[in-house]
C-alpha cells in the first residue's frame, strides 16, 4: 500500500497545471548579499493614499493609533487588492477638501493598482481603526468587518466589484468606541465566521486628558483612561449578528486592545484568540469549542514579556519559527521595550524568547506598530518584518534617542534559532521614512515572494516590492472550507519539503489591527519539491495531498479536492 | 632627548591632540529649547555652563553626558562621555553611562564591551556588574550572565536588581531551583519588586510547586494593578507635568558637585540652592520602570 493509501487519503487532483513546478520568474541578481531585497514601489504602483490621523493640535489618543489595512481578493481574479484606512477630521480639526476616507485598490496586475473605492461603493467615511476580511455570510466573497473610533461597520461584497454597507441589518453594535482589531472565527464551531473586536479605552473628544513630557504637550497614555470591555458577535448565519460578549465570558474583562489573532493555543482543536493590550498585560481568549471563553493568558505565558512586565502590545502575528510544529507569536511593542517572541513549548504554554533568538537586539530606540512573519526570501525559515513611528509627533524636541519616522526592520530568520536585523541598504524600502502602523504582507504580484504595504501615519502609504534573489522554491495554499467555514480559519496547514515540517494556520485578522494571509504562503529551501501536504479542517477532518506541485498556488477544498490555481495575470 | 622619552613627548602630542578634538567637537544645546520651556532650558544651560566653566575636567564632560543623556540628547551625550574619557581613560562612570546608553538603543553587543571596561576599572560598582549581565542575557550569553552576576551578588547582596537579573538568567537556563533563590532573595530585599514576583512564579512553576507558583502570579498582578493606578494617577492629576523639574534639580545637584570638586565652591553653593529650588517644585515620583506608556 503506498502512502496515501496508508493514510487513507482522498485528495484527488483535478488539474495539476504544466509549468507548475518551479518559480517562472527570471532570477534576481544576489549580488548585493543580501538574501532579502525590498524595494520601494511606491510611485509605479499607483497606490495614491494619504493616510489622515484627524489631528487639529489637540493630541486625542486615537489619533495616535490609526490605522490598520487589509488584503483581500474582493474581486476575485487571484490578486490581493489592498484595503487601507484612514482616520478624519476629529472635534477642533477643520474640515481638509478632498475629505480623508478609507480607500480600497484593486490590483491590476504586474504590481500595478488603481482606487475603485467609489466604483465599489466603499470607503467608509468613519475614523477607521481595525479591519478583517472574509466571507461572513458564506457566498463565495470576502466582506469586510471594521472597527472605527465610532461605530463598527460592516460591508457586504455583492460579488460583482461592489460593496453595499450591512451594519444596520448585520446587528452589529457595541455603541460608539475607540476599536481595536478585529478578527474572525468560528467561535462555536457551528460552519460560520463569528467576529471578535478588540476595543480601546473609554475616550472621548469631551473626556481628553492632556500630558505633558518635560514640559511638553504629548500624546496621552493609556492608562489616563479606562479600558474598555471587547466584544463577541455570533454569526446567526442569516447575514444577522448577535452580540454574545457577555455569554462567551469577553465582557467581563475589560482592556485596552490593540491587534488581535486567532489559533489554537491550546491544542484542543478550537479556536483561540490572542490579544494585544496597550500596557496592561494580554488576553489569551481560551475556547472551550462552543464559544464560551476564559482569559488563560497568564497561565499560558502570554499575559506578559519574560520579565513580567506589561508591555504595550501594539502587533501580533504567529507562525511556525523555529520548524517544530507548533505556532509561535511575535508581538511590536513602545519604545523602551524589546518586541516579543513567545515560542511554544506545546500544551498551552509558551515562553519569551526574545533575548534567546536575538529579536529585541537593536529595537527599543523605536515604537513598533504593524508586524508579520513572512518568508521573505523562500528559505522555508519566516522571518519578521516590522514598521516603526513614534507616536509623539514632537519627539525630536524632547527625546533625540529616538524619532517620529522610522522605518521598515526585517528580522531575517536564519534558521538556527537566531534572527538577525536586514541591513537597511537591502532594497530601496527598507530605508524610506515612515511613521508606521497597519501593515499588510502578501504576495502582491504572484511571483512567489511576500511583499507589503505600511500605513503610514499623516503621509502616504508605502509600498514594498519583494525583490529577493529567486534561488528558493515556494508554494501558496488557499483553503475552502465546505462544512466548516468558507474562509478554513482555523485550519492548520503542514507542508513537508525535505524532511522538513512548516506549519501555519489561517486567520482572519493579523498585524496591527489588520488582516492579512489568506493565502498561506510557504518557503521551501532548495528542495526539489513537496512531499506533502496534510491540512487539518476545523471540525477534525484531514485531507492529505502527496507530492503535489510547487511553485504555484493550491486551491484545496475541504471536500478533499485540490486545483491548481491559474496563474494570475501579469498586468491588465 | 633619548628615543624613549621622545616617543612619549609624540604620544603625549597624540593625546593631546584626541583631547582637543573632542572636546572642541561639542556645541552648546540650551539656545535650541523653545522659551517657554524653562526648566528644560535650565537644565541644558548647566550642561552647557560646564562645557564653558571646565572644559578640560572629565568630570564635567561626564556630567554634562549625563543631563544630555536625560533630557534625550542621545548622540550629543555620547560626544561629551567620549571627550570625557579621552582626558581621563580610566574614567568607568563614563564608560558606564555608555553602556547604559547603549542598552537603551538595545545595542547589547555595543553596550557589553564598554560596561565590561567599567567594571574592570571599578570592580565595586554593583551598576556596571548587572548592566554587563543583563546585556550578556540579551545576547544569549547565559553562562557569562550568571558568572558576572553572582560576582555581584557575592560583593554586593543587598542589590535587588542583581539578584533578579540573575533569577532571569537561571530560569533562562532552565535552572529554576537557582531561579527561585535568586528571585526569592530579591523579595526578601524588596516585597514589591515585580520582575522578582514574576520570575518566582516561573521558577515554581517548573518546579512543580504549583499552588507557591499561583500565590507569586497573583502578587505579581496585584503589583502590576498597584504601578497601573499610580500612573493613572500620575496622568489625571497633572504630575506628569512637573517631572523637568526633577530632572532640573538632578543636573543642578550635579553640577554642584562637579564644581565642589574642582574647589569652585562659590559656584557649587549656587547650584546647591537650584536643586534645592527645583527639588521642592518636584512631584512624587511615579511607577519605578517601564516606558513613558
Amino acid at each position: 500500500m503506498n502512502r496515501r493509501g496508508i493514510l487513507g487519503l482522498t485528495a484527488v487532483a483535478v488539474l495539476v497545471a504544466a509549468g507548475c513546478a518551479r518559480r517562472d520568474v527570471a532570477p534576481r541578481s544576489g549580488a548585493s548579499g543580501c538574501p532579502i531585497r525590498l524595494d520601494d514601489a511606491t510611485a509605479s504602483s499607483g497606490v495614491v493614499f494619504l493616510h489622515a490621523d484627524g489631528s487639529g493640535g489637540q493630541r486625542y489618543i486615537v489619533e495616535s493609533m490609526a490605522s490598520g489595512a487589509a488584503t483581500l481578493d474582493y474581486d476575485g481574479d487571484g490578486l490581493f487588492d489592498l484595503y487601507l484606512l484612514s482616520g478624519v477630521p476629529l472635534e477642533g480639526t477643520p474640515p481638509v477638501d478632498p475629505a480623508p476616507r478609507s480607500r480600497l485598490f484593486r490590483n491590476l496586475g504586474g504590481f500595478r493598482f488603481t482606487d475603485v473605492t467609489d466604483a465599489a461603493g466603499i470607503g467608509d467615511p468613519g475614523y477607521g481603526l481595525g479591519v478583517a476580511a472574509g466571507d461572513i455570510d458564506d457566498d463565495g466573497h470576502p466582506d469586510l468587518v471594521i472597527s472605527t473610533f465610532g461605530p463598527k461597520v460592516v460591508y457586504h461584497n455583492n460579488g460583482d466589484g461592489t460593496f453595499r454597507d450591512d451594519t444596520a441589518r448585520s446587528g452589529i453594535d457595541d455603541g460608539s468606541r475607540v476599536g481595536g482589531g478585529v478578527s474572525l472565527l468560528d467561535a462555536d464551531a457551528d460552519g460560520d465566521l463569528d467576529v471578535y473586536f478588540a476595543n480601546y479605552v473609554d475616550f472621548t473628544c469631551a473626556t481628553h486628558v492632556p500630558e505633558f513630557s518635560d514640559g511638553f504637550p504629548v500624546y496621552t497614555s493609556p492608562k489616563a483612561y479606562d479600558p474598555l470591555p471587547h466584544a463577541l458577535f455570533r454569526n446567526d448565519g442569516d447575514g444577522r449578528f448577535t452580540d454574545v460578549s457577555i455569554a462567551a465570558g469577553i465582557a467581563a474583562t475589560p482592556g485596552p486592545g490593540m491587534g488581535t489573532i486567532t489559533g489554537d493555543v491550546d491544542d484542543d482543536g478550537d479556536t483561540d484568540v490572542f490579544v494585544m493590550n496597550d500596557g496592561f498585560g494580554n488576553f489569551c481568549w481560551l475556547n472551550d469549542g462552543h464559544g464560551r471563553f476564559t482569559e488563560g493568558a497568564l497561565a499560558a505565558g502570554l499575559k506578559f514579556n519574560g520579565d513580567g512586565a506589561p508591555v504595550a502590545s501594539m502587533g501580533v502575528d504567529a507562525a511556525d519559527v523555529d520548524g517544530d510544529g507548533r505556532i509561535d507569536f511575535f508581538e511590536t511593542t513602545y519604545q523602551g521595550e524589546r518586541p516579543v517572541l513567545f515560542r511554544n513549548l506545546g500544551g498551552g504554554e509558551f515562553e519569551d524568547v526574545t533575548r534567546l533568538t536575538g529579536v529585541g537586539e537593536g529595537t527599543t530606540a523605536n515604537v513598533k506598530w504593524g508586524c508579520g512573519f513572512a518568508d521573505f526570501d523562500n528559505d522555508a525559515h519566516p522571518d519578521i518584518l516590522y514598521v516603526e513611528g513614534h507616536i509623539q509627533d514632537n519627539v525630536a524636541q524632547f527625546d533625540r534617542t529616538t524619532s517620529y519616522e522610522g522605518r521598515a526592520v526585517v528580522l531575517r530568520n536564519r534558521g538556527d534559532g537566531r534572527f538577525a536585523r536586514l541591513p537597511a541598504t537591502c532594497g530601496s524600502g527598507l530605508s524610506v521614512p515612515v511613521v508606521g502602523r497597519g501593515t499588510v504582507l502578501d504576495d502582491l504580484d504572484g511571483d512567489g515572494l511576500v511583499d507589503a504595504v505600511i500605513i503610514s501615519s499623516r503621509r502616504s502609504a508605502v509600498v514594498l516590492r519583494n525583490a529577493s534573489p529567486a534561488d528558493n522554491g515556494h508554494v501558496a495554499v488557499l483553503l475552502r472550507g465546505t462544512t466548516g467555514n468558507r474562509d478554513a480559519v482555523g485550519a492548520r496547514v503542514t507542508v513537508t519539503a525535505a524532511g522538513r515540517s512548516h506549519v501555519a494556520e489561517v486567520v482572519c485578522g493579523r498585524g496591527y489591527q489588520g488582516h492579512f494571509g489568506t493565502r498561506l504562503s510557504f518557503g521551501i529551501g532548495a528542495a526539489d519539491g513537496v512531499e506533502r501536504i496534510v491540512v487539518q479542517w476545523p471540525g477534525g477532518r484531514t485531507t492529505a495531498i502527496d507530492d503535489p506541485p510547487h511553485g504555484c498556488t493550491l486551491v484545496i477544498r475541504e471536500s478533499g479536492q485540490w486545483f491548481v490555481a491559474p496563474p494570475v495575470r501579469r498586468a491588465e | 632627548m633619548g628615543v624613549v622619552t621622545a616617543a612619549v613627548v609624540a604620544w603625549r602630542a597624540v593625546g593631546l591632540a584626541r583631547r582637543t578634538r573632542a572636546i572642541s567637537a561639542l556645541r552648546p544645546v540650551a539656545a535650541e529649547v523653545p522659551p517657554d520651556q524653562e526648566e528644560r532650558r535650565e537644565a541644558l544651560g548647566i550642561a552647557d555652563r560646564l562645557l564653558h566653566d571646565l572644559p578640560a575636567a572629565p568630570e564635567a564632560l561626564y556630567a554634562r553626558g549625563r543631563i544630555l543623556l536625560r533630557h534625550g540628547y542621545g548622540d550629543e551625550a555620547v560626544a561629551s562621555l567620549r571627550a570625557a574619557l579621552a582626558v581621563e581613560p580610566e574614567l568607568a562612570p563614563a564608560y558606564e553611562l555608555l553602556g547604559m546608553e547603549a542598552m537603551s538603543r538595545g545595542d547589547h553587543a555595543a553596550a557589553v564591551p564598554l560596561l565590561e571596561r567599567a567594571w574592570r576599572i571599578d570592580p565595586e560598582s554593583e551598576a556596571a556588574g548587572v548592566m554587563l549581565g543583563e546585556s550578556l542575557a540579551n545576547l544569549g550569553r547565559l553562562p557569562e550572565a550568571v558568572a558576572v552576576l553572582e560576582r555581584v551578588v557575592a560583593a554586593h547582596p543587598a542589590v535587588t536588581a542583581a539578584h533578579v537579573q540573575l533569577g532571569q538568567a537561571w530560569n533562562s537556563l532552565r535552572e529554576p531551583a537557582r531561579a527561585k533563590a535568586a528571585h526569592l532573595e530579591a523579595l526578601r530585599l524588596d516585597p514589591v519588586n515585580g520582575p522578582a514576583c514574576f520570575g518566582a512564579a516561573q521558577a515554581c512553576q517548573r518546579l512543580g510547586e504549583h499552588d507557591l507558583a499561583e500565590q507569586y502570579r497573583r502578587r505579581h498582578l496585584d503589583i502590576v494593578a498597584e504601578d497601573r493606578g499610580i500612573g493613572q494617577r500620575r496622568i489625571r492629576e497633572g504630575l506628569s507635568a512637573g517631572e523637568s523639574a526633577g530632572a532640573l534639580a538632578a543636573a543642578a545637584d550635579l553640577a554642584a558637585k562637579v564644581y565642589a570638586a574642582n574647589g569652585r565652591m562659590t559656584e557649587a553653593a549656587d547650584f546647591r540652592a537650584r536643586a534645592a529650588a527645583a527639588a521642592a517644585r518636584t512631584p512624587q515620583p511615579g511607577p519605578a520602570g517601564g516606558n513613558r506608556r
